[in-house]
């Protein structure tokens, strides 16, 4: 149904063009559930909202039923009819009720009559849960009512396949099973269906297929047994041991420290992590920034946890700095005499990309 | 609304009368010279403006727009004399602001003549032959004795023949009893009668404009009339500028004080206001000239914020569209128009960029005021599509709406709850705004009070009247807008 090939896609961030996408290739079948899995700051997104041009990618094709989507003469608001998408933030229509927000596509696209629409939007309502808010405003409504409509809102486009993108991640725990259990629903229906996620455990029930993404490719794909169990790559296996984590994206050395120092204890006691691992994570993060790391570009600094080997895993990632680093001898005096010693390990980039290193801390 | 009004009212008048206590120079003044270390007032753009330092050494100078201004200043004390033609204190009703006369001024005074552009030269003549002719059969000395007389009196215009077909004689000339003023509707006045008599006898029909004394020489010299004809009097300078005809008179400048109290003071509160009331609002139909002016004031409120509010649109189309360059032309454009003052907009269209186009000045104000107010309009716009979050647009657009049918269906209807309420409040003060219409001879609201006030000497209760109705406009019009916006909510 959706073919991709050579999918790229750079931001032109003014000073810096910025890669997310390098190289994409998939198939997507009919009445496939696929889940798009990796660390953030991979490209998930931007490749799902490629897939009905929200972003125009820089190469490559996308191939719609037959019709390349890129070609400037496609009619994109067609093919987009066809496919649905459900957004993090819901975007709801705050103008219109929860009825209207389900009926006005119908109405102004499909040509259905104005009872008709109601109608069916009453049936779609009903499935999602929510007939009885039909007449409330989108304000009146639970982020996770709010993503239970916007699921409504786009069946009522009756859409050939549908496009999560991170339906959860803006929810409040209590609120995300009951909109996954509305998707789960829907594949069990047989909707074909892509799915941006980090719910591993509802990936892995809900998917016919995996894709991991990472550093702008689909870097494995396979079935859920596959990924989850017996990944055959190294970044795949890595990520699934930690896909417990958080990252902060710097671009200069004047970052929130206080921010960071509040994000990481309150990691640290999600996971139950002691506190003076907590102080060391928090002490490194500070010193790579103050004294190692030269700030010419973006620098991701990724920090995760691994329940099952109970590790705490630092990644540093920066553009075109290594160089600069590795023949800085002052740097890495400094680094030797302040960094090392707190570390159990000191990893250095493998797979080439623009990863400066990878510290392993003991709990 | 009716308490609101006449608190308004009694406001207003409380103001206007507690001003009317101040100095007087009472000293002996013989000539002018006397005035040092005095406050005089003379009338902006006249020859005593021009020439002040040294006709009267040692003097401080005001500087009014209209003799009605200037009297008010000697009422109330802000001057303690004013230096002014003869002939511009006539029609004042001695009873109600009693001035005296105290010496010439003679190094200024002289001959009155009608100005034309030097390229006119042909015109002139006819005039001057013209002039020659009414001098010959009495009927310059009749006119003369009609308007010009030492008593306080208003005489009615004689029959004249006028003409309806042919190129129009566009006169500029400013509001002041005797020479220029209007009565019952219609121009009268010992000028008015000349012009009216000129333009018979040119087989034209006439036009009136009326301008403030400053603005009326930049008016002959680019076009916009082809008489300036209020009383003028010849010197050298002008000379060089603009042609003279024969002169029609001879007024001598005078410096005139405020004379010693009347009996105004015992009239009861009530009665003086009805008398006011009276005075500037029945007497002639005054009432009927307020309404015409109201109406063009409408007129051009309603059309600048039309076109304003769709050119405001465009604009800030542009100011969104991806094109740089577009972008662009559209941030300069808000930035030049919002530095410009409104009124040197309106002036620089009205002499220089559509003056060779014809166009009458209401319609180069509405040009002008709409071309202001879209630069307002487009950041109002702008700001108000700004704030609506772009997951709206992305909503619409990925449902499989147009860019354009997602605008009109999903931003549109949120961004305008949004703008209205600061539309509103630009929009209330560009219908304020107009009221400086008047300085390109649009008789609008403001300018019909002013021309009341020259006729009626009453300094203020035009204005009060004036203000009490713009009062209504805005908040009639402020409103139907809320009307709208809660339709919309």
């Amino acid at each position: 149904m959706i073919t991709v090939k050579h999918l790229s896609k750079v931001f032109d961030d003014k000073e810096k063009p910025f890669m997310v996408l390098r190289d994409v290739n998939c198939e997507i079948k009919r009445g496939e559930v696929i889940s798009i899995i990796g660390p953030s700051g991979t490209g998930k997104s931007t490749f799902l909202r490629c897939l009905n041009r929200l972003e125009t990618p820089s190469g490559g094709e996308i191939i719609v039923d037959g019709v390349n989507i890129l070609d400037k003469n496609t009619d994109i608001s067609a093919v987009r009819r066809k496919m649905g998408m459900v957004f993090q933030n819901f975007n709801l229509f705050n103008h219109l009720s929860v009825l209207e927000n389900v009926t006005t596509g119908p109405v102004k696209l499909l040509g259905m009559s104005r009872a008709e629409a109601e109608k069916q939007a009453l049936e779609l309502l009903k499935m999602v849960g929510l007939a009885e808010k039909a007449g409330a405003m989108p304000s009146e409504l639970s982020g996770g009512q709010k993503q239970r409509v916007a699921i409504a809102r786009c069946l009522s486009m009756k859409p050939e396949i549908i496009l999560f993108d991170e339906p959860t991640s803006a929810l409040d725990p209590t609120m995300v099973g009951e909109v996954l259990s509305v998707i789960r629903q829907l594949a069990r229906q047989g909707m074909t269906m892509a799915i941006v996620t980090h719910e591993m455990k509802f990936a892995k029930d809900v998917s016919t297929r995996i894709f991991f993404m990472t550093d702008g490719v689909i870097y494995e794909e396979g079935t859920p047994e596959v990924i989850f169990n017996k990944p055959s790559k190294v970044a795949t296996t890595a990520f699934i041991n930690k896909i417990r984590g958080i990252d902060f994206t710097l671009t200069s050395r004047d970052c929130d420290f206080p921010g960071m120092d509040s994000a990481i204890e309150a990691f640290c006691s999600k996971y139950a992590i002691a506190e003076d691992v907590s102080e060391k994570i928090k002490n490194i993060v500070r010193q790579m920034i103050a004294e190692i790391i030269p700030m010419n570009g973006r620098v991701v600094i990724n920090v995760d946890y691994s329940e099952k080997k109970d590790r705490i895993y630092i990644s540093f990632f920066c553009e075109n700095c290594r160089e600069a680093i590795l023949s800085d001898d002052r740097v890495a005096t400094i680094f030797d005499a302040r960094i090392r010693p707190l570390c159990m390990t000191v990893h250095d980039d493998p797979d080439g990309s623009n990863r400066l290193v990878r510290l392993k801390i003991g709990c | 609304m009716r308490k609101i009004t006449i608190l308004l009212i009694s406001i207003l008048v409380m103001v206007s009368c507690s001003a009317n206590t101040g100095r007087n120079g009472s000293h002996e003044v013989t000539k002018p010279e006397d005035l040092e270390g005095c406050t005089a007032g003379c009338i902006a753009g006249s020859l005593v403006d021009l020439n002040f330092e040294e006709l009267c050494p040692g003097a401080i100078k005001q500087v009014y727009n209209n003799s009605v201004d200037l009297l008010t200043a000697l009422d109330n004390g802000r001057v303690q004399f004013t230096v002014e033609d003869t002939i511009l204190v006539l029609g004042i009703d001695p009873n109600l602001h009693p001035i005296e006369p105290l010496c010439r001024v003679p190094d200024i005074d002289g001959d009155i003549a009608a100005a034309f552009r030097k390229s006119d030269a042909a015109l002139c003549a006819r005039f001057n032959e013209f002039l020659a002719g009414i001098k010959a059969d009495g009927t310059y000395g009749a006119m003369r004795d009609r308007w010009i007389s030492d008593k306080y009196t208003v005489s009615e215009m004689p029959e004249i023949e006028t003409f309806t077909e042919g190129q129009p004689l566009v006169v500029g000339t400013m509001v002041q009893i005797p020479c220029f003023f209007i009565k019952n509707g219609e121009w009268v006045g010992f000028e008015a009668e000349l012009m009216k008599r000129f333009a018979a006898y040119l087989h034209r029909p006439l036009e009136v404009e009326a301008y403030d004394f400053s603005a009326l020489m930049a008016s002959l010299k680019t076009g916009v009339i082809n008489v300036w004809c209020s009383f003028i009097t010849v010197n050298e300078e002008r000379s060089k500028e603009v042609l003279f005809s024969d002169p029609y008179y001879f007024s001598p400048v005078m410096v005139f004080r405020k004379a010693t109290a009347s009996q105004a003071a015992d009239i009861p509160f009530y009665k003086k206001v009805s008398n006011s009331f009276n005075n500037n609002i029945l007497v002639e139909d005054r009432w009927k000239m307020l309404l015409d002016g109201l109406w063009e004031t409408i007129v051009i409120s309603f059309f600048s914020l039309l076109f304003g509010s769709l050119l405001g649109a465009l604009i800030c189309l542009l100011r969104m569209s991806g094109n740089r360059f577009l972008s662009n032309f559209a941030k300069v454009y808000v930035e030049i128009l919002r530095g410009v003052p409104m009124l040197v907009l309106l002036m620089v269209m009205f002499y220089l960029v559509l003056s060779s186009t014809g166009l009458s000045g209401r319609w180069v104000a509405v040009i002008s005021f709409a071309i202001n107010f879209s630069a307002y309009a487009c950041e109002i716009f702008r700001t108000g599509i700004g704030a609506i979050d772009k997951g709206q647009t992305e909503a619409g657009l990925a449902m499989g709406f147009t860019r354009v049918g997602t605008f009109f269906n999903f931003i549109v209807p949120q961004a305008l709850k949004n703008i209205l309420p600061v539309f509103k409040n630009e929009a209330v003060s560009l219908i304020k705004g107009t009221s400086i219409v008047g300085y390109v001879a649009i008789q609008d609201l403001t300018k019909t009070s002013d021309m009341i006030r020259a006729r009626t000497f009453d300094p203020f209760f035009p204005l009060i009247i004036i203000s009490i109705i713009y009062f209504f406009l805005a908040w009639l019009f402020g409103k139907a807008l809320d009307r709208i916006s809660k339709k919309i909510a």
